[in-house]
């Protein structure tokens, strides 16, 4: 812990002054290894006694340059480097880089292979949650959720890795749909899934939503006006426990979402609290979102394109076709190369809006690759929320942020 | 720049599209309420819109690029009151002049509907700084700076944000930038770097 | 200090060596230091699925003062790097290093300019655990084998001598560079 004066050259000063004149301030380095920074993030807070008077988040211990890798791989090649950006729900990351490809290419996945997007995405939504739930409740002090939100998420990997064999770095879609065929028992596991996973949630909320420690931490601590939130371009829960109405699910739906029949929670304070409120009722809403679309999916269907010129051919017809083969040469060897352009396809992550940001130039590595990560975005609330606040609070704060250093830093 | 091409998928066929579902407005510049009123309002800066897969992109002149987004968040017609994203974009290898592209992406949380402006600009240009209208601008802004060093004019606290404040090697997503960089990372107490396996592949 | 490199090695030096080690490899204290993906996978490790925790007496400190064993998981970074180096010098001796991941092998994916190429070029690694993130089993692999390690720690007895360990290092990191040639 370090003493520093904040204005006029130092001079020397008796501690008992110090301790004393409360107009003393002191700097006070947070991270970047700390338990509750979630990774690599560094704080630097100014305090007077007990409260923070400033707040300067230092970002950039996780920066590996993923945009500079996608200006310089193949379209498909950077498929694999979206999972490792937010790491704790990488379908959701695939998903938007691929649509926004495949918006650029003009194409789009049939219906049954867009139902398991879906599927898919609501299960990294769920995973996101758990792993802040657990953490958000660990740094507050309730360390046995930790202990049951990592329990459940296993049976999330569990069917990640049932489909495609990663448990946390899927990369499960491609161009045109999905690469692996549905394995047999998969509805049947998201299903079993859908039906357990409920009662665990009603489990979580009754030892936190009443919790007097719990209320006392979160209830009136960091709270967000709805001016500033929108100012501040806040996405997500930090947006939504605030009372602003933007969830991209809904205002510009993707996929199927129009389809589909859920609510958008909405906190009324915008303090920690709502917004833990917000997250619990969308993880239920996801778990909705899925059983809809068990219910509509075609049970059989094609689950890629096959012509178009953008998807790699399916392994049958490589196998017995000349034209599929060559095909399926160039595409390896070459890639494909959309029309010139530009596209921002924007979804709905677990933590606000991701956005895509492609620019082509005709050749087949993309001209620039833009991740409008939503943690980044959100973090920027932190100083306004840690104004004025206490000390012990700070942890509360970059909780209920729900940030991923991976995503922040890319 | 916007040019259809063939793609012989299914994309051709008539029918419900997913990328092509009005969130971006009329798809015609012509008939777009926010081409129309920029360019009545600020006919000398309007430079072109460009309508691609259905995303309206709107090009003005660097200068006036304040004005025109402050104009299409207030309008009581427009509103477009969330800034999505603020990046830029090296168009080194595209065209000679000018450098950069600053793309500001909007959206109209009332209206629903999004917006791309984009400015030119070239190297060493201030551009006008979004912080005034939006407060979200702030660390996106910073990012910009640090990754293709544009000078944003009236920003608050421009620095380095995500590499270390005594980086000197430049601007890493710039196109000439390499993407290892110029230097290798020197173990404390070596001389010279640690051998590396090398690729099989040739990167750019 | 202490009495280490004080005795020569004999039955009874080794003895209690034998007994400090088994206690040590049976109490694997490490620091909890997430870098990137791995991390969740390191933290999986230690839920209760795999309960890395109760099966090898390895219990999480936030600070590196009380820990034994330090697991490097994820990128390293050139922001980054001084950070480790530091936690690391701030361990109390003896200490061990796990790095996790390809990451903090090589690299992994991130051969960009802002990522150390493998977080050996930082601090000494004990055991390197591939994957890109590593299985908790994986994990689990990689702590027995440095618990293999462990056990054949000298303490009482004189170890190798500093120097001739750093000869040795820049001795065999001359060889892989003259073997690779200087980089392209």
């Amino acid at each position: 812990m370090s003493l520093e004066i904040s204005q006029g050259t130092p001079v020397e000063i008796s501690e008992e002054r110090a301790l004393t004149d409360s107009r003393r301030q002191m700097v006070l380095n947070m991270g970047p290894q700390h338990p509750s920074t979630h990774g690599v993030l560094r704080v630097i807070l100014t305090m007077e006694g007990e409260t923070i008077v400033g707040c300067d988040p230092v970002l950039g211990y996780l920066h590996r340059g993923v945009e500079k890798l996608g200006e310089t791989h193949r379209y498909s090649q950077f498929v694999p480097w979206t999972d490792r950006t937010d790491y704790v729900a990488a379908p959701s990351n695939n998903l938007g880089y691929i649509l926004a490809v495949e918006r650029l290419c003009g194409i789009e996945a049939p219906e049954r292979a867009t139902y398991w997007r879906m599927i898919m995405g609501e299960l990294a939504r769920l995973a996101s949650h758990l792993v802040w739930l657990g953490t958000h409740a660990l740094d507050i002090g309730a360390l046995s959720m930790s202990l049951y939100c990592f329990r459940e998420r296993e049976l999330i990997l569990d069917i990640f890795e049932t489909f495609c064999g990663a448990r946390l770095t899927t990369n499960m879609m491609e161009m045109g749909g999905f690469s692996r065929p549905i394995p047999d028992n998969l509805p049947g596991m998201v299903r079993d899934f859908c039906n357990i996973f409920p009662e665990k949630q009603v489990e979580y909320e009754s030892l936190l939503s009443a919790n007097p420690i719990w209320l006392s931490r979160t209830r009136g601590v960091g709270v967000i006006e709805p001016d500033a939130a929108i100012s501040m371009s806040l996405t997500g829960a930090c947006l939504r426990g605030s009372g602003i109405n933007y969830d991209v699910r809904k205002a510009t739906p993707y996929l199927y979402y129009d389809r589909m029949d859920f609510e958008v929670p909405l906190g009324t304070r915008g303090d920690v609290y709502d917004r833990y409120l917000v997250r619990m009722e969308e993880m239920r809403q996801s778990i909705s979102i899925i059983e809809q679309c068990l219910d509509q999916m075609p049970t059989d269907g094609p689950l890629s394109l096959t012509e178009s010129p953008y998807v790699i051919p399916p392994h049958d017809s490589v196998m017995k076709t000349a034209e599929d083969m060559q095909r399926h040469f160039i595409w390896v060897i070459k890639g494909f190369s959309p029309p010139k352009g530009e596209v921002y396809q924007a979804i709905e992550h677990s933590k606000g809006e991701l956005g895509y940001y492609v620019v082509s130039d005709g050749t087949p590595i993309p001209y620039r690759v833009r991740l409008r990560t939503p943690d980044f975005v959100n973090l920027q609330s932190l100083p306004y929320m840690a104004q004025g606040a206490a000390l012990a609070d700070v942890v509360a704060l970059i909780g209920t942020i729900d940030i991923v250093l991976g995503s922040v830093d890319r | 720049m916007a040019e259809e091409q063939q793609t012989g998928g299914p994309a051709d066929s008539p029918g419900r599209r997913i990328w092509a579902t009005g969130h971006w407005g009329p798809t015609e510049p012509e008939e777009h309420p926010a081409v129309i009123a920029v360019r009545e309002r600020f006919p000398d800066s309007f430079v072109d819109a460009v309508n691609f897969r259905d995303e309206m992109t709107i090009r003005v002149d660097r200068p006036a690029l304040r004005e025109i987004v402050l104009f299409l968040r207030d309008e009581s017609s427009l509103r477009y009151n969330f800034l999505s994203d603020l990046t830029a974009v090296d168009m080194l290898r595209l065209r000679d002049n000018p450098r950069f592209d600053v793309v500001v992406q909007l959206y109209s949380i009332p209206r629903r509907q999004r917006l791309r402006v984009k400015a030119a600009f070239n190297d060493g240009d201030p551009v006008p700084s979004m912080t005034l209208l939006y407060e979200g601008a702030n660390w996106l802004e910073r990012e910009a700076y640090d990754m293709f060093g544009i000078v944003f004019e009236g920003h608050p606290d421009l620095r380095r944000m995500l590499l270390p404040d005594d980086w000197d090697e430049g601007h890493p997503l710039r196109k000439d930038y390499p993407l290892r960089g110029y230097r290798e990372y020197v173990q404390p107490g070596f001389e010279n770097p640690a051998p590396r396996v090398r690729s099989r592949f040739r990167r750019p | 200090m202490g009495i280490e490199d004080r005795f020569e090695k004999s039955i009874l030096t080794t003895s209690v060596d034998s007994v400090f080690n088994w206690a040590r490899r049976s109490s694997l204290w490490w620091l909890q230091f997430g870098l990137a993906c791995c991390a969740i996978e390191m933290i999986s490790a230690a839920m209760p699925r795999f309960d890395i925790s109760e099966r090898f007496g390895m219990l999480y400190r936030a600070s590196p003062r009380q820990a034994d064993l330090m697991i490097v998981s994820g990128t390293v970074t050139k922001k980054m790097a001084p950070v480790v180096r530091q936690l690391y010098d701030q361990m109390a001796e003896p200490k061990w290093v796990i790095s996790m991941g390809s990451c903090a092998n090589i690299g992994g994916p991130f051969d960009t300019y802002a990522v150390v190429q493998g977080v050996d070029q930082v601090i000494p690694v004990d055991v390197y655990v591939p994957g890109c993130p590593p299985l908790p089993e994986a994990l689990y692999y990689g702590v027995l084998e440095l618990q293999n390690k462990v056990i054949r720690y000298d303490t009482i007895a004189r170890k190798q001598s500093v120097d001739e360990a750093e000869a040795f290092r820049e001795q065999s990191r001359a060889e892989a560079q003259a073997e690779l040639g200087p980089r392209r």
